[in-house]
């Protein structure tokens, strides 16, 4: 049944997001998406190790946070040098989701042949 | 707590965390209308280029005001020396005044028009219209004020009045509610040019439209800055 809750609070997270209204002024917008990105990656990260039976739950709400914070700083001191480093952030983010995903569908796929065998 | 449910909780946090962040991010780009993250942090640039421009803009309107005091001094004392240049400076003088170039002191009244507190049932029917401002400084001029302007933004002979949806447009820039109509000139007579039964002032109030009215009140000192034209790109004709 425990898997319900994390859904339960997806649900509960989107409610509340669309809810309340909240505007990100638009020149901080860019940092909110790269945030984003972090979190998703730290969320793949999480599924990946769940499925290797390595997962912690320390390191990863300390690595969902500190990740989604550190992106936007980055992003943000990336602005104030006219450094695009939220367009090195997506990149990054975005090979590392990429690897993940592969890993995690890797992982399945053996993990049938092996039960099939 | 057993380590699957600590596991549970952890994926939960992060589950309304991240659910969170997409429905704001969605707002923002999808009902918003937020620019693609992509061009965004060129905003930011944007924004501070603007703010050094405006900086910039005001240092040069701190000079304008300067020299125009100095001007204005230079003029005052041709025409304490006498001879021509003193009734050429005394015509120049009242052309400002005519012409709005010239920021004036002196008696005049001050009348205050609001929108209607009703405006959410039939916004058009309670909101102050330009016809209703253009009534008031047209009434002003004919009973003889030197000066009129609203909300601080001085009418010339070139001024126009217009409604852009919820605010009027007076000349260049543009003003909301509620409207301070100040004028300039024989104040009794002023006051008495607006109160006259079934005048501007009683259309306006009577015309079932719920506009906040105030009294136009004799004033010992008004100030009437002078006409200030804001930047505005022209397009055809030539300037010199």
């Amino acid at each position: 049944m425990y898997f319900l809750l994390p859904v339960l609070g997806l649900i509960i997270g989107l409610l509340v997001g669309l809810d309340v209204h909240f505007k990100v002024p638009s020149q901080y917008g860019a940092y909110l998406s790269v945030a984003m990105l972090a979190a998703l990656d730290t969320i793949f990260g999480g599924m990946k190790a769940a499925l290797q039976k390595k997962f912690d739950a320390q390191t990863f709400l300390s690595g969902f946070f500190s990740n989604t914070l550190l992106a936007a700083l980055f992003a943000f001191v990336g602005s104030l040098l006219g450094v695009d480093l939220a367009l090195a952030a997506v990149v990054a983010f975005g090979v590392r989701i990429f690897n993940n995903l592969a890993e995690i569908r890797h992982f399945i796929l053996t993990r049938r042949k092996i039960q099939s065998h | 707590m057993s380590i699957k449910r600590i596991n549970a909780l952890a994926w939960s946090i992060v589950a309304l965390v991240f659910g969170a962040m997409i429905a704001v991010q969605y707002h923002n780009v999808v009902l918003g209308g937020a620019a693609f993250w992509s061009s965004s942090p060129d905003v930011a640039s944007v924004e501070t280029r603007l703010r050094a421009v405006e900086t910039y803009n005001q240092n040069l309107r701190q000079q304008i005001e300067i020299y125009s005091k100095k001007i204005t001094l230079l003029q005052v004392t041709a025409i304490a020396r006498g001879g021509i240049t003193a009734a050429l400076e005394r015509k120049i003088h009242a052309m400002n005044v005519l012409n709005g170039t010239m920021p004036l002191v002196g008696p005049g009244i001050e009348v205050i028009i609001s929108d209607s507190k009703m405006s959410k049932l039939d916004r058009a029917a309670f909101l102050t219209h330009d016809w209703d401002l253009r009534s008031v400084i047209n009434e002003l001029f004919v009973a003889g004020a030197d000066a009129v302007a609203i909300n601080n933004a001085r009418i010339t002979a070139q001024t126009g009045v217009f409604c852009i949806g919820p605010v009027v447009r007076v000349g260049t820039v543009r003003l909301g509610p509620p409207f301070v109509v100040k004028a300039i000139g024989p104040a009794n007579v002023l006051q008495a040019a607006l109160k006259i039964p079934g005048g501007v002032l009683d259309v306006l109030k009577s015309s079932n439209r719920d506009l906040f009215v105030s009294d136009p009140k004799v004033m010992n000192r008004v100030l009437i800055p002078s006409y200030s034209p804001t930047l505005v790109a022209v397009q055809g004709g030539l300037s010199q």
